[in-house]
């Protein structure tokens, strides 16, 4: 690997914990920060509120934005080369707006047919939009991975995953159509995204999941190399297309399944990312383009997760917003630079 | 503590009230006779010869006797929009009169009224008027079975949700007025087109339980039964009254927060809410007192946590389905578990989905009132049954 490459996902490394202290120092409520750093490192006789908040919120929270913003990059990336679009990213093919169908379902149906109500099921709160959303998407998914099995192209398999996501959001317009202020409330607050409304057990169930997720996608790496060959080149080279399709798809589908059960619908950062990934490393490499997004996707997020919670802010602010605020310029400024480069040619 | 004596002293005091409110109420009650019978025209007032209404805790509206005519002025109560409505309340058997510029004629009493909420509700259920709605829009949650069997059998209409009205129906139904929440989202530009007169509901936004209740007024006017609705207001004020003296001199103020997580954002109400000043009226300490906002907004857990961690109990409100719990909470969100409340059994519930809490509360401030006394200071009601309220136990 080139030293240069190297020395950028060192830096990137060092932003991190950089990024990852800061989040555990500052949030709403002020800790000194020498009292922070003691908590951190389990000291017994602090304040136990401070204790409490850092061990059980801040830290939290900090571990679901790591883990949430690498799924969502990587998975932004391999739609990305799924699919030869530099517009695709993790909610292109419609799961996530299944999650967000799954999660009305729960949010605005429970009150009008009580018998199916989840939290009869013993599944309270937000655990309930959980089991909600990962139902919703691993559905659509299913439905993808069927379609894409059928039809050959893949701006077909684009289409109709963006159809999908056209009809979930009907059925989702009609069931608020139907539904009482309040429950509209909560749905519409799961829909604007957080990273800290995991907590506990939960916690510690998504940022396992995502462990033994995320190092699967280095398996990815060659399969995606020889798909940016294009379909032709890609099989005179002994690869399943239609294989090849299904694994990708499959597997960055149950990321952002699993991302958007917990963490809401996050739109730009998985689509941002590798835009920024590819012009930092400039490269289009997936073997350093992988390890690159799970770095600048948790990045990314964490520096998301900090400004949403910027002290002086009253509440958080939705991370949905902030990571399109962040995010749209990186777009737009990526897409300017192509443009320049192809007048240039 | 209280001393012994000072407690005998107290309840007695507070028989004394009761029985003075029973007496008054029966009394009322026996000289206003209902309106049912309004269609007689044997109502006095609405002829312009009782001008006794007064507005005493009701931020929202002010009235003013003209001749026959009464002049209400709406605003909000809590003074953040500058907007306000003003109607000239024309009674339908009384002389012509020129009403003031500005203001929007009303032929009262009124027969067909639409409620949009609720709250707007209570009053009717509270008069026992419930033949004047002709229209409401949610029904979920609804307990009153006089308002039920009167869906069931078409004689209230359904007229869709706030914001997506059908407006055939409401055409259909063809009220004299519709009761409209003008801060709340719109859809009411639509409705403006039916040539209906909107009339805003202000009451949400009281800012005291007193002044929720006393919108009940408002109702009355409306429907020609002013008198009853004073007579069952004063009944609701001086039991309120009587129940905040009974702790106005606690030595022990517990204190009290409210709210759940909803996707990682704590909604408070503020030091100045309607929900502090109950808490206030019933002995305890709202978390926020000091707080001077009189609205909602939304807190960081933490903050929440931070400021709240030893709060004495805990006010929680849901539609959760099934039989709620401790166990429950904590299966929610472990960080739940580190409250105080928590761990000593302090959470305050109240269920939406098993008592009627919009339709019938905003009227019986002084049920809820007993609920949290019951809770916060338990010896001074001992041989009360809560209401709405109830101290979670496992």
């Amino acid at each position: 690997m080139k030293r240069s490459v190297i020395l950028n996902m060192l830096v990137i490394m060092a932003l991190i914990l950089v990024l990852f202290l800061l989040n555990v120092a500052l949030g709403s409520v002020s800790i000194p920060t020498r009292a922070a750093w003691n908590i951190l490192w389990g000291a017994a006789d602090q304040d136990p509120i401070w204790t409490n908040i850092i061990l059980k919120s801040r830290v939290p929270q900090t571990l679901v934005a790591i883990v949430a913003g690498a799924g969502l990059a990587i998975s932004g990336l391999h739609m990305q080369t799924v699919f030869r679009n530099p517009l695709a990213g993790p909610s292109v093919l419609g799961i996530c707006s299944g999650a967000s169908l799954g999660v009305a379902f729960v949010v605005l149906l429970s009150g009008s047919i009580g018998g199916v109500a989840l939290s009869r099921l013993g599944f309270a709160g937000d655990i309930a939009l959980t089991v909600g959303a990962i139902a919703g998407a691993l559905a659509v998914m299913a439905l993808i991975v069927y379609v894409s099995q059928r039809v050959k192209g893949n701006v077909t398999l684009l289409i109709i995953g963006v159809m999908i996501g056209y009809v979930a959001n009907a059925i989702i317009g009609v069931l608020k159509y139907f539904s009482v202020e309040e429950d509209i409330r909560a749905y519409v607050v799961w829909g604007l995204g957080s990273f800290s409304r995991v907590s506990g057990n939960q916690m510690s169930l998504f940022v396992t999941m995502m462990c033994i997720l995320l190092p699967l996608s280095f398996l990815l790496t060659k399969t995606l190399n020889l798909l940016l060959l294009g379909d032709a080149y890609a099989r005179n080279l002994g690869l399943n297309i239609k294989r090849a399709r299904l694994l990708v798809i499959s597997y960055s589908g149950i990321l952002v399944a699993v991302v958007t059960a917990y963490c809401g619908p996050i739109n730009f950062l998985g689509l941002a990312v590798p835009h920024l990934c590819r012009a930092v490393f400039r490269t289009s490499d997936h073997r350093i383009l992988t390890p690159a997004c799970v770095l600048m996707g948790a990045l990314f997020a964490l520096a998301c997760s900090l400004i949403a919670r910027m002290p002086g802010i009253e509440g958080a602010l939705p991370v949905n917003s902030v990571t399109a605020l962040v995010g749209a310029p990186v777009v737009i400024s990526v897409l300017f630079r192509r443009r320049k480069e192809d007048t240039a040619e | 503590m209280i001393g012994a004596h000072r407690m005998t002293d107290l309840v007695l005091n507070y028989l004394c009230v009761m029985k003075k409110t029973a007496l008054l109420i029966l009394v009322t009650s026996l000289i206003a006779g209902g309106c049912k019978g309004r269609q007689s025209g044997s109502r006095a007032n609405i002829n312009g010869v009782a001008d006794t209404t007064t507005i005493k805790y009701a931020q929202g509206f002010t009235l003013t006797y003209s001749g026959d005519l009464r002049l209400i002025d709406l605003q909000d109560p809590q003074k953040e929009e500058s907007q306000s409505f003003h109607y000239a309340l024309v009674p339908k058997n009384g002389t012509r009169q020129e009403i003031p510029e500005g203001y929007t004629p009303i032929p009262v009493p009124i027969s067909k009224v639409i409620c949009m909420t609720s709250l707007q509700l209570s009053s009717f259920i509270k008069l026992d008027e419930l033949d004047a709605v002709v229209g409401i829009t949610s029904t979920r949650h609804l307990f009153n079975e006089e308002m039920n069997r009167r869906l069931e059998d078409g004689r209230t209409h359904k007229i869709g949700i706030e914001g997506n009205f059908d407006n055939e129906v409401i055409m259909a139904v063809n009220p004299d007025i519709i009761l409209i929440s003008p801060f709340k989202r719109g859809g009411y530009d639509a409705l403006k087109n039916v040539d209906i007169t909107l009339v805003p509901h202000l009451g949400y936004k009281e800012i005291s339980p007193l002044g929720q209740a006393e919108w009940i007024k408002f109702a009355g006017m409306l429907l020609g039964c002013e008198e009853k609705a004073d007579s069952i207001f004063s009944g609701i004020e001086q039991r309120y009254l009587a129940l905040a003296r009974l702790t106005a001199n606690v030595d022990h103020r517990p204190v009290v927060f409210s709210g759940e997580l909803q996707g990682g954002n704590w909604y408070a109400v503020g030091g100045q809410s309607f929900l502090a000043r109950i808490f206030k009226d019933a002995g305890g300490d709202y978390f926020l007192k000091d707080d001077p906002h009189s609205g909602g907004f939304t807190m960081d857990y933490e903050v929440v946590y931070s400021q709240a961690a030893n709060a004495d109990y805990w006010r929680i409100v849901n539609s959760y389905q099934g039989d709620y719990s401790y166990k429950v909470l904590a299966d929610d969100d472990t960080r739940y578990t580190d409250f105080k409340a928590w761990k000593e059994h302090g959470v305050v519930y109240c269920n939406m989905s098993k008592t009627p809490f919009y339709e019938s509360m905003p009227m019986e401030p002084e049920l809820v009132l007993s609920d949290f006394i019951k809770v916060f200071h338990p010896e001074l009601l001992p041989d009360y049954t809560p209401h709405y309220y109830k101290l979670l136990t496992e």
